[in-house]
């Protein structure tokens, strides 16, 4: 009986622990140069705003990109398959407050190739969709132990748009 | 009486035969080849995904199909810019003039078209969906 009661004990600390490290925010790092997809032009170069983070359902966050005139971008998102619904990506003028693109008019492409002729602060929204397991209230808080958790990568590639003509 | 059987047998094998022949006929001509490609550039798309230039997307004027008797009956395509897109059906297999206008655009440097709803219409005029009807196509630089 005593040994019955060590092994669950022991099976249940090391399930305990098997689904903390689902919620470990550091299986997220680095998860954007991992797991997205990497333009197949040699002239896309890695851009440093380039994120990866963990997300529940419901979900926004956004991170900012300052554009600059006569390059062009590639921004492209992977996700953990916990998510059932497409990931929606947003392009944002942070002057003007300003939807420039929205990936769920676009099929919800994971992946956006634009070109920026003025330099422009951009915001790169990112919305997981889904009902969120958020329960209780502002900073009490808490995510429930089933709800879906998982990585979000935003991957952002640059090139200098080649010029056309003398 | 053994006249009568042969004629039964002979009737059986005549109806069958027929029945064969007829569901052959009707699958021949209510489905399209295995093989029909959509052509773009005048070259067929084998991939939801591809990728060419906007000169060689435009070379044609129109998008194709790689059956004799077949045509493009309609399409529709939507590109995505900063702050700018396009979205319009064309009941047509040409590419009309404002399409052409907005891929070669100077100020809004449209990167990629998206293609779908692609129906081919062959030559008894029946109405398909090929295999691929949707294709995103990257314009990529010369």
């Amino acid at each position: 009986m005593r040994n019955l009661l060590i092994a669950i004990f022991l099976l249940s600390a090391i399930a305990l622990t098997g689904q903390t490290s689902d919620y470990s925010k550091s299986r997220c790092m680095e998860y954007h140069k991992n797991h997205c997809e990497k333009s197949t032009n040699k002239y896309y170069k890695y851009n440093s705003e380039s994120r990866s983070g963990l997300f529940h359902k419901g979900q926004k966050s956004k991170t900012l990109l300052e554009a600059f005139n006569g390059r062009d971008y590639r921004i492209s998102i992977c996700h953990d398959d916990v998510f059932d619904k497409p990931i929606i990506m947003r392009v944002i003028d942070k002057t003007r407050d300003q939807v420039l693109y929205d990936n769920s008019n676009d099929n919800y492409a994971q992946d956006f190739e634009f070109t920026v002729t003025t330099s422009i602060d951009l915001w790169i929204e990112i919305e997981v969709q889904g009902d969120s397991p958020l329960t209780g209230i502002d900073s009490k808080s808490i995510i429930r132990r089933d709800s879906n958790v998982g990585c979000v990568g935003l991957l952002i590639e640059y090139m200098v748009t080649p010029r056309k003509g003398f | 009486m053994l006249k009568i059987k042969y004629i039964q047998k002979a009737a059986f094998i005549f109806l069958i035969v027929s029945l064969t022949a007829l569901t052959l006929k009707a699958q021949q001509s209510d489905s399209l080849p295995k093989d029909t490609l959509v052509l773009l550039g005048g070259k067929p798309v084998k991939a939801r995904e591809i990728e060419m230039t906007k000169k060689a997307f435009l070379k044609t004027g129109k998008i194709d199909v790689n059956q004799k008797g077949c045509t493009v009956d309609q399409y529709s395509y939507s590109m995505f810019a900063l702050g700018s897109n396009i979205r319009a059906t064309v009941r047509d297999s040409l590419i009309p003039e404002k399409l052409k206008r907005a891929i070669l655009n100077k100020h809004i440097n449209y990167r990629y078209i998206n293609i779908d709803g692609i129906i081919i219409r062959n030559g008894d005029d029946n109405l398909f969906i090929p295999e691929i009807d949707t294709i995103k196509v990257k314009f990529v630089y010369q």
